[in-house]
């Protein structure tokens, strides 16, 4: 049986505003990663949050090894979400990983998209020749053991702790079902597919405005890939947060809810920026 | 600093702020790591984690913490200043305090159990391997077993019909084709042993009569009670016997509790067969006089390779037909059981089902019965094993039908072209130049509507599901059972009508 994407991919709808704002989790979670930041959206625009097959309460027998083993299988999720919900106009929120799935998307589909939130992007984490990514194969490999050791069982992954927060009992609930129980062979096939993923020669045809933030001591996506970022992509709107870490949307929520607003603001009274410079 | 409670505890304690900040260590951990804590204390965690252990936190322990607000035996790989790496266990809790949030760690140390855990993930990875190869090998090797059984059936199914032949060679053929079965039947059970393991069976359900189901199956025991001299009984008494199920597959349940019936029962004995119906269920009861089952070995018959207290074999076959008739009966939201008054004195099998309405009556038969109609096909038979296909063409030919044989799909294709037109396909899927799929989608390519049947040695229900995918009307695995066969081309021929 094959699922709708709506259903295949979680989907969820939420706010009062028309225009569309799709947010995309990074590696490693779901779309609760998304909780702190996507409800001071909710008033303007219509939210829409969604789990990558195999992450969160995705439908995990549509996963397909060969469809997701580079980042396009995901990046076909993204506009076939798009397409069955007829969602045009998109802002496009993605958080590490899914700034390239957004960037393949919006190369794919260009006048789908009105804006590209890219939040921690990184074109290639491995350094090549002169490029610098941060990491070396073998840190990868790292990784990838690391994962596996817990994802064996030992870790308490797959199984949440229940929350004390009996204020808001239905968080408790949500975690349980879902947060990051992932599938340790689906986990690694998705960590593969990004980590090991060049895709530099995707910038330069970005035509959609986008908004690059860049935390400050990120150590996934350094200083030095975020200028890669800003110097290949045109007509991007580059900042430098004052959050530290990789997850500015969990650390720091206030900060990149206010620089995302002000982006927003901006375009709206500006219509059409300097893309084609 | 130096007042901090846990400075000498037998782990490592650390305090970090969300943006990784350390604002406290306890002197375990700085000795553990090789540090002054001065290097430590309010320096970045970035310090102590390994470059894929920065990933790992940025992308799965800090989410977590954050979102569960703590997290539990994390396996993470620290730094030691010397450059060597250090594999703790960490539990972390957030505690909201100085006005905000703090998150609070403590780390054991494991290098003796990080060894055991290499150990058991290359068990583990070993074991998986050797698992796959071991299921890859059972499909190979009963793809294998079964193309030469091929032939052989359906050589002495021929034999054995051909009233020209005399009786004794007939007989003689009938035992031929008998044992061929039974080889068949063992391969099958093997097959359907590994799908079960790994939750690949799958149920194609309908409307399912199971009395008309009995007496099909019947059918197929008959010849064996007789043989032994055991007497089958059926008493047909359920008022209410549909059931929403896979046919094939629960008259596989029925013939593997019927035929162990007629196995452990001596000369002269009985199997007695009666339906009924207790609180919307319909109960198949299978009671024999034979060497009954000892109260110890009943709770263990229902598991593979296991036949009560006997060893393995001394009645002959694997000791897998139970295990998967309970597998079926489970996949059917249905019971199976066992009971016995002990040894020398019978066994009952009973089976529960659940019941449906019965079809109005307008609707077609529930199973494909043998149907009557018969016309004579003009048939493209695409086989590349030699005798296979000399055999088949064989048995469809006097069966009345024209045949012409191709050994690949480029003879097929050449065939289509200089002796059509046809009524019909029977194909084998793995074809020398290409797969049957390839074929036949050729084929609709300039005839769409030829009916199509595949044959192969896989009868993975994958296999099957492709091949109804790509368009073949029905789906036959090796070696061809032959009344299925002509049941489906007498449902082609009654269409083409």
């Amino acid at each position: 049986m094959i699922s709708s994407p709506q259903a295949r991919n979680n989907v969820v709808i939420r706010g009062h505003g028309t225009q569309p704002m799709l947010f995309a989790h990074g590696f490693g979670c779901d779309q609760t990663m998304w909780r702190f930041v996507a409800p001071a959206f909710e008033n303007d625009y219509r939210v829409v949050l969604f789990d990558y097959v195999g992450s969160g309460k995705s439908d995990w027998s549509a996963y397909d090894p060969q469809r997701y083993a580079t980042l396009d299988g995901y990046a076909r999720d993204v506009l076939e979400i798009c397409r069955e919900l007829d969602l045009r106009d998109v802002i496009f929120v993605g958080h590490s990983v899914s700034s390239m799935v957004g960037i393949l998307a919006a190369n794919e589909e260009p006048e789908r998209f009105s804006d590209l939130i890219l939040i921690g992007p990184s074109p290639r984490y491995i350094n090549d020749a002169d490029y610098v990514g941060g990491f070396e194969r073998a840190d990868i490999e790292g990784l990838l053991d690391t994962m596996e050791r817990n994802y064996l069982g030992w870790a308490s992954f797959l199984t949440p702790i229940i929350m004390k927060n009996p204020e808001r009992p239905e968080l408790t609930k949500e975690l349980e079902a879902s947060f990051c129980s992932t599938d340790p062979e689906i986990a690694r096939r998705f960590a593969e597919a990004t980590f090991y993923a060049d895709n530099r020669t995707d910038l330069p045809k970005v035509r959609v405005p986008s908004l690059v933030l860049q935390c400050s001591e990120d150590a996934i996506a350094p200083p030095e890939v975020g200028e890669y970022m800003h110097r290949h992509l045109r007509g991007t709107t580059f900042r430098v947060m004052e959050a530290t870490g990789h997850c500015p949307h969990m650390s720091h929520p206030e900060e990149t809810i206010r620089l995302m607003k002000d982006y927003l603001a901006s375009r709206s009274t500006e219509p059409s920026p300097a893309v084609s410079a | 600093m130096n007042d901090f409670p846990l400075d000498d505890a037998p782990c490592g304690v650390l305090t970090f702020t969300d943006d990784g900040h350390i604002i406290a260590v306890n002197a375990t951990l700085c000795r553990l790591l090789g540090y002054d804590r001065d290097a430590l204390s309010g320096g970045h965690l970035q310090k102590i984690l390994s470059p894929g252990g920065r990933v790992f936190y940025q992308t799965h322990f800090f989410p977590l913490l954050k979102l569960q607000e703590e997290v539990e035996e994390v396996y993470m790989s620290l730094r030691g200043q010397s450059g060597d790496e250090i594999p703790f266990l960490v539990n972390a809790r957030r505690q909201e305090r100085n006005g905000r949030s703090e998150n609070d760690c403590i780390l054991v140390r494991m290098r003796q159990r990080s060894h055991f855990e290499n150990e058991l993930l290359s068990a583990k990875k070993a074991a998986e391997n050797a698992n796959k190869a071991k299921d890859q090998f059972l499909a190979a090797l009963s793809h294998e077993l079964r193309t030469p059984l091929s032939p052989v059936l359906m050589m002495s199914t021929a034999m054995e019909l051909d009233p020209a032949l005399p009786d004794e060679v007939r007989e003689q053929a009938g035992i031929i084709r008998h044992n061929a079965e039974l080889e068949a039947r063992l391969i099958d059970d093997l097959l359907d042993h590994s799908r079960i393991r790994h939750s690949k069976l799958t149920l194609v359900r309908t409307t399912v009569d199971v009395h008309e189901l009995l007496t099909q199956t019947a059918e197929i025991v008959r010849s064996e009670g007789t043989s032994k001299r055991v007497n089958i009984l059926f008493e047909k008494n359920a008022r209410d016997h549909f059931v929403f199920g896979d046919a094939a597959r629960i008259q596989q349940v029925f013939w593997n509790v019927i035929k162990n019936g007629v196995k452990f029962t001596p000369s002269g004995g009985e199997v007695r067969v009666v339906t009924s119906n207790v609180d919307g269920e319909l109960v198949v009861r299978v009671t024999d006089t034979g060497i009954g089952i000892a109260s110890e070995a009943l709770p263990k018959i229902f598991q593979a390779f296991e036949q009560g207290s006997l060893p393995t074999g001394s009645f002959g076959g694997l000791g897998l037909g139970l295990a998967i008739s309970r597998a079926i009966v489970k996949m059917h939201e249905g019971r199976i059981e066992a009971a016995s008054e002990g040894p020398g004195r019978g066994a009952t099998f009973s089976v529960a089902l659940k019941t449906i309405a019965p079809p109005a009556p307008s609707s077609a038969p529930t199973t494909p019965v043998l149907a009557i109609t018969s016309r004579a096909l003009r048939l493209l038979l695409v086989e590349d094993h030699d005798s296979t296909r000399e055999v088949l063409i064989r048995i469809l030919r006097r069966a009345g039908h024209q045949v012409h044989g191709a050994v690949n799909g480029a003879e097929a294709l050449e065939l289509l072209r200089t002796a059509g037109p046809f009524d019909a396909l029977i194909s084998d899927l793995g074809l020398p130049d290409r797969s049957g799929f390839d074929l036949l989608r050729e084929i609709h390519s300039t005839h769409p509507a030829l009916p199509a049947i595949a044959l192969s040695g896989y009868g993975m229900d994958e296999d099957v599901k492709r091949a109804k995918d790509a368009g073949f009307t029905a789906h036959l695995v090796k070696p061809v059972p032959f009344d299925q066969l002509r049941a489906l081309l007498d449902q082609i021929a009654a269409s083409a009508l």
